[in-house]
């Protein structure tokens, strides 16, 4: 893992075409500029983590189903 | 649901934590017209029950980003279909609920047999938000 310090309004680059900024700096939060190839995707860890979490828990269950709810059906229009 | 038959469905590069499955088929729940599985074509142990949001959640909304449109080649709203993964609650051994993952969404290209998960915005949906029993 590479460490390095930065100030607001400088940048580090990764492989050429994604810039990251330090925009602000407030207390304990950073705001970041992230300019980036729109094939990139960028999300905050976390919420990235939960669909992982989610995605696992939803392969885990195995080969036996409970009964499956039905929708409810639509009042009608 | 006419993406069911049998041509497999490209995931580009997989779904999050399961990066080693590109490629899943629909598999029908027999005589199930709600629910059916996504099947991974490299690991057979790899599947997930799965659902269309709209009689479920008719209110469900999801804004697909434009990158993820280009990439599934999806210029006509129509070629789209969105499928949910569900997870069942567990008591125990008892299963006890089902739970759709309304947060990460996948978004299909019915047409070019092209798929991808992604993370809708904001705090507005759950990973585990309930099917009703009804």
């Amino acid at each position: 893992m590479l460490v390095l310090s930065r100030k607001p309004n400088q940048s580090i680059v990764i492989s050429a075409d994604i810039i990251v900024t330090v925009i602000e700096i407030k207390g304990d939060q950073v705001r970041l500029g992230i300019k980036a190839p729109r094939s990139v995707t960028v999300h905050r860890e976390e919420v990235a983590a939960e669909i992982v979490k989610a995605n696992q828990a939803a392969a885990a269950m195995g080969a036996s189903l409970p009964p499956l709810p039905r929708p409810t059906p639509r009042p009608p229009t | 649901m006419d993406v069911r038959d049998d041509a497999p469905i490209d995931f580009g590069g997989g779904l999050l934590g399961f990066a080693s499955s590109t490629s899943y088929v629909v598999v029908e729940i027999e005589d199930d017209d709600y629910y059916f599985w996504l099947q991974s074509v490299e690991e057979p142990e790899v599947a997930f029950l799965a659902t269309v949001p709209w009689d479920f959640f008719p209110d469900y909304e999801i804004d697909v980003p434009d990158v993820v449109q280009e990439e599934l080649g999806l210029d006509d709203p129509a070629d789209s279909e969105i499928f949910l993964l569900l997870s069942v609650q567990l008591e125990g051994d008892q299963p006890v609920g089902i739970t759709a993952n309304l947060l990460g969404p996948i978004v299909v290209n019915k047409n070019l047999k092209r798929a991808r998960q992604i993370v809708l915005d904001g705090a507005r949906y759950s990973t585990q938000e309930p099917l009703v029993m009804s």
